[in-house]
Order: C-alpha cells, then sequence, then structure tokens
C-alpha cells in the first residue's frame, strides 16, 4: 500500500463519558482503535444544563431506581454528583488509555448534551459512542446518538456492549471516497493484530464492476500480511447488509457514510440487525 | 591307646556315577525347593485356609530362598484363584473432601475411564458449542428483552403522557426526575417562582402523581428481572441436559448393571448441569480459550471464575482407576520391594500451586494393598520394620480389613493439612511376612498383635535331611539356577562337587545345606572360571577353583597368622614334646569367612587353696563360657582325685599370646591335659593338637569348627613339613560333621596326618603322653606309673605338705613348690 493513497488519518478520537456501562464500552473501544491509528483519545463529559437547571426547581425530587422514597433535588447536590460522575469517568479513561499508551485528555463543559458533542465532534475526527440513552434498550437508539449519527461531521463509532473489538475487520468497498477512507481504515484495524483479517463485501452488479473493485482492493491491500477476503454482494445481500454482515462476521463493521445499504434502513434499525459495533466512516 | 579315624571318615565323597545325567542339560530343572517340607506345607495351609488372621510370617535364615520360594507358591496357587475386581475412585459433587470408591468387575475400571475421558472429550466441545450457538442467544435476548420490553414502554408512555402536561422525565446521575418545561426547556426557577400560586400547585401535584407512577414501574424492575433470571437459567439447563444427555444415556447403558456407576452418571449429570454457569461465560468472554496459563488454569478448581472451562474443571469428571485388574490372571501376587507407609496404603500426593499444595481425588495413588486386594502380598520384615509407621499401617489395615489412605500424620493425628479422606476400601488379603527368626520371636514376644494377625508360622530349615530323594532333587535345584541364570551346564562331577561344598557349609555329613544364595553363588562363580578356561561344560575342576579363589581372596587374615607361625613370631612346636604345654585350636570368623588357628595353652602348677585361676578370665579377655569351661576342670579334679583330702593346688591357665578376647570352651579339654601334664611332671607331644570341651567325669564333648581346626593345624603342619607323627585329636562325637579338604584327606591317606577320635580324657592324655592313663584298682588307688597315679600322687603331696603348713603356722617346712 503506498501512503499517498490513504486518506488523512485519524488522530483525533473524541469520547462521550458519562460513567454509564455503555460508555465505558466507548472508551474502552476508542482506546483500542486509538492504539490501532496511533491516535489520541479525548474525552468529553457534558453536565447537562437540563438537569441541573430541573435541580435547581423547589418541587423535584429524584426517583431512583433501587431505593425508596422520591429524595428532594438539591442544585448543589447536583452539582457534586456531576463532578463525581465526571471524575469517574476521568479515571476510568485515564487507566484504559494508560494501558495501552495512547495520549489522552478529557473535558468537562456544561451544555445541553447533543450539541456540546457535536460542537465537540467538528473538530475530532471519530467519535466513539455507548448506543443507547435507556439501560440496554434494543430496538431504539438514544436520542444523542440517533441525532449525532445523522449530523455529526466526523466518522462515527457505536457500540451496544462492553466487548472487545474483534477480528475479522469487515467492511463494504463501492469505489466511494469515504469507501476509500473507510476500506483504509479497515485495513489499518486489521492489520494492527497479528491474526488479523480483513474481508471486503463489493457491491457489483456486473461482473466487470466487481473484478474492478476486487482489483482496487487487490493492488492496494494485497500483497500484505494480513489475509484479505474479498466477496462480492448481489442485490439483494446488499440490501440484508446488515443481517448478513451480523452472520459472517463477529467483529468490527466499518462502512462509509451514505453508502447504499445505509440509505435504505433507518439507522437504528440497522444497528438493530446487524449487532455489532460499527464505525461509521466520512 | 586308640586308633586314628580311616581316611575315608575324613571327608564325605559325591561320586560322579552316583548321578543318573551326565550334564544338567539332561535334567528337568523345575525343583525351586528342597525338603523344607515343614515350611512349604506351613505356607500352603496358610494360602488355603479362610479366615481372620490367617497370614503368614516365613521366618529362616537368610539366603534360604525363602522370598522366591513363597512367591513361586503364591503364583502357582493365584493363577487358580478369581481375579479381583477393579477399584476406582470418583469425585463426590457434594463433598469432595471424601473421594467415592467404585467396585467394577475386573477390566471394566478401565473401560470407564475411557468412556469417561471420551465423554468429557465429547462435552468439551459439544457444551461450549451449545451455549455459543445462535439459538442460544437468541433464546437469551429474548427472554431479556421481554423483561425489559414491558419496563421501557411504561417509562415511555409515562414520558410521552408528562410531557402533554408540559413535564419533562429527566435522567439525573442516579435516577430519574420530573421538571416543568416550556417549548422544551426546563423551566428556570425565576420562571417557577413567577408563575401564579395555582398554576405552581397544579405543576406540583401533577408532578407529584408522575413520581408515584414512576415508582410503581421502577418497583416491578427486581421482580422481573428475577423472572428473567429464573428463565434464563431454565433455558441453560435446558441447552446443556440436550447436550450431556445423549452421551451420558450411552454409557447408562453400558453400565446398565452396575447400580455404582449409574449413581456415579447420575452425579455427573447433575454436577454439570449445576455448573453450566461455567460455559455460558465462558461463551459470553468466547475467543479467549486457553489463553490462561496452565497453572492458573490448574487453581481454578470447579471453575465459576469466568474464562474457559480449562482441564482443572473437567478433572473432577475424570475416573482415578486405582487398580486395573485387566491384565491380571487369577489373583495378583504383590511383592512390595519397599514396603514404607505409603507405598502399602496408597497416598494423596499433591501438587504445589502458586506456593499451596492442592490435591484432587485424581491424585490418589494407589498403594501395595490395593494391588494385592483380592490376592497375595509379600514383604519383607526388616524393610517393614525398618520403614517408619509402615508396621502400624499394615497390622491397621489387616485388623479392620479395610485400605483408608491417610498421610501418617493424618494416621497420628499429629499434622491435619488439607487433604483428602478417601472412602476405605475393602481389604482382603493374605500378607506373607519373610524375615529372619529373630525378628519373629522378638515380634512375637512384644507385639500383642502377632498372635491375632500372624497365625501361620512357616519356619524354613538352614539344613536339608540327605536323602536318595533330596540328593536328586538338589541336582535338579543346581540344574534350576543353571537354566534360570543362563549358566553353562555342569557335568556330574560338577555337581557332586557343589554337594560336597555343600555338606561342608553345613559341617554335617548328613546334612545339605539349605543356604541356596551360597550354592547360587559357588555355581555362578564355578561358571566364570570355567568360562576363563573356554569349557564348554563346567567340572568338578572348575568348582574347586571357585571355591579355593573365594577362599583366596578372604584369607589375607589366616594367611598372616599362618606366616606368623611359620616365622616363630607366634610359638607353636610341631614336634618333641614339653610339660603342661599343649596346642589347642581356636576358631576365628571374620567376613563370613571361619578359618581354625593353633594356640599355645600352658598350665603351671603349685601348692594351693585349690584354685584354678583362669588368666584369660582374670585379664577380663576370657568370656563367660570360656570361665565355665575351667570352672567344670575343678570340678574334674576335685571328683577324681580329691575324694578323701582337700584339693590343694594352686594352678594357672593362659592361652599364650593371645591378644584379644576369647570364647567359647572347646579348648577345655585341651586346659585340661596340660594341667594333668603339669601335675604328673609328663610331657606332652608337640605333634599333636586338640579340640574338644570336657564334662566333670571326664567326657570328651563335641565342637563346633572342626574341619577347620583341623586344617588350620594341618596348615602349619605342612609348612613344615608332615613328620607322620602329627595330627589332631578331636571329640568322636564330631566324626560325622568331618568334611576336611582334599589336601588332608590325601595325607591322611599316606599315613602323614592322623585324625583320632577321643571320647574320654584318658584316651586323649594317652595319645598326648604316650604313657597309660591308669584305672584304679582294688584298693582304690591308681598304678603308680601311670598318668593318674602320678597325678594323684602330686595332689596328695600338696595336701599333705598343706596341712603341715597350717600347722607349723609357716614356720617350718616349704610353702609351696613349683610343679
Amino acid at each position: 500500500m503506498s501512503d499517498d493513497a490513504s486518506p488523512p488519518p485519524v488522530q483525533r478520537i473524541l469520547v462521550a463519558a458519562d460513567a454509564s456501562p455503555q460508555s465505558q464500552a466507548a472508551l474502552a473501544a476508542a482506546v483500542q482503535l486509538a492504539a490501532a491509528v496511533e491516535a489520541e483519545v479525548e474525552g468529553l463529559f457534558v453536565e447537562d444544563e437540563q438537569v441541573l437547571r430541573a435541580a435547581g426547581l423547589p418541587f423535584t425530587a429524584e426517583v431512583r431506581t433501587h431505593s425508596q422514597p422520591p429524595t428532594p433535588l438539591s442544585d448543589r447536590r447536583m452539582e457534586r454528583q456531576l463532578r463525581r460522575q465526571a471524575e469517574r469517568a476521568e479515571a476510568a479513561l485515564q487507566r484504559t488509555a494508560e494501558s495501552l499508551d495512547v495520549p489522552h485528555s478529557f473535558q468537562v463543559v456544561t451544555g445541553a448534551v447533543t450539541q456540546e458533542l457535536r460542537a465537540a465532534a467538528a473538530e475530532a475526527d471519530l467519535l466513539a459512542l455507548g448506543k443507547t440513552s435507556t439501560d440496554s434498550s434494543r430496538h431504539r437508539l438514544g436520542s444523542t446518538a440517533r441525532a449525532l449519527l445523522s449530523e455529526c461531521g466526523a466518522s462515527v463509532l457505536v457500540l451496544r456492549s462492553a466487548a472487545p473489538l474483534r477480528q475479522p475487520v469487515l467492511t463494504y468497498f463501492d469505489g466511494s471516497a469515504a469507501g476509500d477512507r473507510a476500506l483504509a481504515l479497515a485495513a489499518r484495524l486489521a492489520r494492527h493484530n497479528d491474526a488479523g483479517r480483513l474481508r471486503v463485501l463489493l457491491p457489483a452488479r456486473t461482473d466487470d464492476a466487481f473484478a474492478r473493485l476486487r482489483d482496487a482492493v487487490r493492488t492496494r491491500y494485497g500483497d500484505t500480511d494480513t489475509p484479505v477476503e474479498v466477496h462480492a454482494l448481489t442485490p439483494s445481500e446488499t440490501d440484508q447488509l446488515a443481517a448478513l454482515a451480523h452472520h459472517t462476521s463477529g467483529g468490527l463493521v466499518v462502512l462509509p457514510h451514505g453508502c447504499a445499504p445505509l440509505s435504505t434502513v433507518p439507522p437504528q434499525r440497522f444497528l438493530y440487525e446487524l449487532d455489532r459495533p460499527l464505525l461509521l466512516v466520512r | 591307646m586308640i586308633d586314628a579315624l580311616s581316611p575315608d571318615a575324613l571327608r564325605q565323597h559325591f561320586a560322579p556315577s552316583d548321578f543318573d545325567f551326565e550334564t544338567t542339560d539332561d535334567l528337568p530343572a523345575n525343583t525351586q525347593v528342597v525338603g523344607q517340607d515343614r515350611a512349604v506345607d506351613a505356607i500352603e495351609f496358610g494360602m488355603n485356609i479362610d479366615g481372620d488372621g490367617h497370614n503368614v510370617f516365613a521366618l529362616g535364615p537368610t539366603g534360604t530362598g525363602r522370598r522366591e520360594l513363597v512367591q513361586h507358591l503364591l503364583e502357582d496357587e493365584a493363577a487358580d484363584d478369581e481375579t479381583p475386581p477393579d477399584w476406582c475412585y470418583v469425585n463426590t459433587f457434594d463433598d469432595e473432601r471424601e473421594p467415592r470408591a467404585l467396585r467394577l468387575p475386573a477390566g471394566r475400571g478401565c473401560d470407564l475411564q475411557e468412556d469417561m475421558e471420551a465423554l468429557i472429550e465429547e462435552l468439551k466441545t459439544a457444551l461450549p458449542a451449545a451455549f455459543e450457538s445462535e439459538e442460544y442467544h437468541s433464546r437469551r435476548e429474548m427472554i431479556q428483552e421481554e423483561a425489559q420490553q414491558g419496563q421501557e414502554a411504561a417509562l415511555e408512555e409515562l414520558q410521552d403522557d408528562a410531557r402533554e402536561d408540559d413535564i419533562a422525565l429527566i435522567r439525573t446521575p442516579q435516577g430519574f426526575a420530573f421538571a416543568p418545561i416550556r417549548d422544551g426547556d426546563v423551566l428556570s426557577p425565576d420562571e417557577v417562582e413567577s408563575m401564579p400560586e395555582e398554576e405552581r400547585e397544579a405543576v406540583q401535584s401533577k408532578i407529584e402523581s408522575y413520581q408515584e407512577e414512576l415508582q410503581n414501574i421502577l418497583q416491578k424492575v427486581p421482580e422481573s428481572q428475577r423472572e428473567a433470571r429464573d428463565r434464563i437459567e431454565e433455558l441453560n439447563e435446558e441447552m446443556a441436559a440436550f447436550a450431556i444427555d445423549d452421551g451420558i444415556n450411552t454409557l447408562r447403558q453400558k453400565y446398565s448393571t452396575l447400580e455404582a456407576v449409574l449413581d456415579f452418571l447420575d452425579d455427573v449429570r447433575a454436577d454439570l448441569l449445576d455448573n453450566v454457569d461455567v460455559f455460558v461465560q465462558a461463551a459470553q468472554n468466547g475467543g479467549q480459550q486457553g489463553q490462561m496459563p496452565p497453572m492458573l488454569q490448574q487453581g481454578q478448581q470447579g471453575g465459576g471464575q469466568g474464562g474457559d472451562p480449562g482441564g482443572a474443571f473437567w478433572r473432577r469428571y475424570r475416573v482415578n482407576l486405582l487398580v486395573d485388574n485387566c491384565d491380571t490372571d487369577g489373583a495378583p501376587v504383590v511383592y512390595e520391594d519397599n514396603p514404607n507407609y505409603q507405598n502399602l496404603v496408597g497416598q494423596v500426593e499433591q501438587i504445589a500451586q502458586m506456593g499451596a499444595l492442592v490435591t484432587d481425588f485424581n491424585l490418589i495413588q494407589p498403594g501395595a494393598l490395593h494391588e494385592a486386594n483380592g490376592g497375595y502380598l509379600i514383604v519383607e520384615a526388616r524393610k517393614l520394620l525398618t520403614q517408619p509407621y509402615a508396621w502400624e499401617g499394615l497390622k491397621r489395615a489387616l485388623r479392620n480389613d479395610k485400605i483408608q489412605i491417610e498421610s501418617p500424620g493424618q494416621a497420628l493425628g499429629l499434622m491435619r493439612t488439607v487433604t483428602l479422606e478417601p472412602e476405605a476400601i475393602p481389604l482382603d488379603v493374605k500378607l506373607v511376612v519373610v524375615g529372619e527368626r529373630l525378628l519373629y520371636y522378638l515380634l512375637d514376644a512384644y507385639d500383642p498383635d502377632m498372635e491375632r494377625l500372624f497365625k501361620v508360622m512357616a519356619d524354613f530349615d538352614d539344613q536339608i535331611d540327605r536323602s536318595d530323594v533330596h540328593e536328586a532333587e538338589y541336582a535338579d535345584l543346581i540344574a534350576t539356577m543353571i537354566a534360570e541364570n543362563d549358566l553353562p551346564p555342569f557335568d556330574s562331577s560338577g555337581v557332586a562337587r557343589v554337594m560336597e561344598r555343600s555338606v561342608r557349609l553345613v559341617s554335617d555329613t548328613e546334612k545339605l545345606s539349605a543356604r541356596i544364595d551360597r550354592i547360587r553363588d559357588l555355581v555362578e562363580e564355578a561358571s566364570y572360571w570355567a568360562n576363563q578356561n573356554d569349557a564348554s561344560t563346567v567340572t568338578a575342576t572348575h568348582v574347586q577353583t571357585a571355591i579355593d579363589e573365594k577362599i583366596r581372596r578372604a584369607s589375607r587374615m589366616r594367611e598372616r597368622v599362618q606366616e606368623s607361625i611359620e616365622r616363630d613370631t607366634l610359638y607353636i612346636d610341631t614336634d618333641g614334646a614339653a610339660v603342661g604345654q599343649v596346642n589347642g585350636l581356636a576358631y576365628l570368623e571374620a567376613g563370613g569367612f571361619g578359618f581354625g588357628k593353633p594356640n599355645r595353652i600352658t598350665a603351671r602348677t603349685r601348692l594351693g587353696k585349690g584354685e584354678i585361676v583362669d588368666i584369660e578370665r582374670e585379664a577380663a579377655l576370657g568370656g563367660p563360657l570360656h570361665s565355665k569351661g575351667v570352672l567344670i576342670l575343678s570340678g574334674f579334679l576335685q571328683g577324681r582325685f580329691a575324694q578323701r583330702y582337700p584339693l590343694s593346688l594352686s594352678a594357672s591357665l593362659v592361652f599364650e599370646q593371645s591378644y584379644g578376647g576369647i570364647d567359647g570352651d572347646s579348648a577345655s579339654s585341651a586346659e585340661l591335659y596340660a594341667l594333668l601334664s603339669s601335675l604328673a611332671d609328663v610331657p606332652l607331644r608337640q605333634s599333636l593338637a586338640v579340640t574338644g570341651s570336657v564334662n566333670q567325669h571326664g567326657v570328651v564333648q563335641p565342637i563346633g569348627g572342626v574341619n577347620e581346626k583341623i586344617e588350620g593345624f594341618f596348615d602349619v603342619c605342612q609348612a613344615r613339613g608332615l613328620t607322620g607323627e602329627q595330627g589332631v585329636l578331636i571329640p568322636a562325637a564330631n566324626t560325622d560333621q568331618l568334611m576336611l579338604r582334599r589336601d588332608v584327606v590325601e595325607a591322611a591317606e599316606a599315613g602323614d596326618f592322623h585324625i583320632y577320635p577321643v571320647e574320654t580324657i584318658d584316651q586323649g592324655i594317652e595319645l598326648l603322653t604316650g604313657a597309660e592313663a591308669g584305672t584304679r584298682d582294688e584298693q582304690g588307688g591308681y598304678p603308680d606309673d601311670t598318668i593318674n597315679g602320678r597325678v594323684e600322687a602330686r595332689l596328695r603331696t600338696y595336701a599333705d605338705r598343706r596341712r603341715q603348713f597350717a600347722l607349723t603356722n609357716g614356720q617350718a617346712g616349704e610353702a609351696s613348690e613349683e610343679a
């Protein structure tokens, strides 16, 4: 592979950190990814201004999952709780990043969660998100994730569970610029692991198109130590990409933003069917 | 005067022509034992009798082939016995400290072990596969989702209802809160402040009712989660049972007649289902199998900490085949060469793991008792008794009729480490302890259990009666040794020579030696010499060479003694005559080699109070038997000569040039001759040597080592040149034990050396002095010119002078007179 053919590498990875299990998963995956592509990780903790404001109201009380009865809220207590949460998130980032020797930073801001993340993501190359807003919902994306997935300018990594990223890396190459970047990133992730494998899905309506795409992949990545498999997608497979990827791969799925399979179904449905970590490359 | 023994009486000859074979190749070579009928019958009795405590103690001198014979007899007997069952240890899943013993018909234990290994191998892939399957995943998630869906739908509904009232459900770090909103944003405190009182109260009451509703929803969470957990557990068991049951049921059919195995299989199944979480977790962590170092896997007994259910987990289902009788024909016969405690009763081994010792039922090792169970166990008493606690451990097992594996520390209650207490195995064994007689008698005297546990005594003799049958068997025994050791054949002269040696070993012409180890040594050494001479058959010459060489190797000390005599460092006269001086004969033994040594004995007598001073005893060089012999001399003198007046002599006796201790009474006749010579003032022939003990009546009694003693004196004489006068006086009762060297016999045939069988002191003194001993005449006195007459006269003189001396109170007359 020649370096000048590769798109600008991922240098900054932003993680939305709120100390929840989902964000822990995102954090772990982000650090793993950063180690593979030699990027730095930036944790961002957003103190939700809505929550702060609600806490300031005279009659709001907190209903907790495991204890009774509702406790009155005060803004000072809420601030303290959020600070503690931020500290925990920072400590987790530090621990995870240092274990893999990845440069890292951490930032706490106050504001609306989605806006702050979107703003921060504009300066990052990749945004890592835990998927859900409520506990382990499978059907819905959280409002934050949904908004960022569709509107964010950076690449987005969405995770469901705390499992580490695995091989083989599956990607979709349609010859587009985003496809190029997705392929390059996927190849890099595959090669980072000794046992890494790369599997490339090629949407090809004709044999010629398939041969062209296949050769493009081969010339760039065929001669490395990492095994590369190519697979031609039939049109129906393209429509069912999520289910196909779910069955054929246990690892990370890297897709270019706006590729055909993504445009046919809503993102949360796609993620539900895929049920694997998804990296959307822009 | 008595005659010397004829040369024929000096040695037993075995004529090669007496044997009806030419070489040992003509013999069947299947004799393990000759004679020993008492011991053989005892062992057979012990083997066949049922009933407690009829174990056998085979006692006898070492080297009589006791152990081999016992083993041979037992193996013959055991071949027709029933093969005992196999024994296995398996895990007791609800109490791993106490592994269970499984009894299976011979050969089935091995099957079960292999079947369980195969089952484990199968489950190793089948169980994880079940939990990694798509089916399991989707079913599990379905359950979780169903549990959550209800709750989430309720929350969402609540959120929507609230939103219609302009109230938002907000997630806080620790739960949820409701807040009034306007245009999607939470109201600020100022806005709330500025609300009209009524509106504010309305909002507040709405919020409170929503809070209550939320609480109701959240309260149901633990319950639905528990339900989901239960359902997942059911699912786990269902999946596991599906994977397990096929294999288990196959085994259940195979072992359907064995109740204990069926129980075990049930337990295995139940335990696998109990531990199904291990596989569930492994499947969830998937892809990390085998990454743990083996040591850590070992430590993860029982699994459960997540990760791969490694070797340690599967060990719990294995079968530890303790006793495998699948290749045993009949009953086992086990000889335990190293009968220490653990080799006998078995042990629970431990492995060091991260600095701690751990163990499980797979590390139970069988002892000799397990292996011999249902058959026979042979141990050697000396080895057994020198091993700490081995004797006690063995007795406990025999007494209780079961084998309980405990460490010695456990058995003594001294220490208590974490270990296992395996279920005891019933014991049914015949024990044969082989040992020296002394050990048997000591144990019998001091150990009260002996009577109960060793009711059969098999006493091995160290010699065998000579008879035609036994001699023929003995020849075949030699042939057996030759065959077993793959040696060249012996011709009949060789065999005859070996038998002659055997007679010499027991020093009894009526017996053969039962010390077959010595015979075996001789046979092997003779074969060596035959080999050295490139002979294909071993003959008498080779046997003789072997005997001579063996003696030569051991005879350094004897040669030094002979040399000292030849060079007149040790004074021994072999011709001439001297008063009060006689050649005695001592028998020395060192390192299993015995030889005779001439020793000058002198006596001096004078007037005294009737005491004979044994200088050896005074110098504490004489043993009690020697002292006893000397005291008997006083008895003899008093009885024969001092009936009517007091024995008024003082005599001293000494072994000249003896610097070590001396014991035994075999020199007492020689001492008496010296004493009589001194008293009679008659010189004794120095060309004769004397051995034999004497009693108070002057009868000469047999002694030991007669052959070596004669040869010892012969060697001295021969070195100086035989004069034809020389010879040895032996007790007549020892004639049966004569088995002299060929050169001695040849000298006797030539008339150069004489062996005189002496029955009484009178016969001996006549030979030594050439004078008549004399018998009492009608007046009760001895004739004056006889030895006895001269002795009596001297003693009477002493008595008279003593009386005189007493009357004059020492003023007149001589105080004493030397003889």
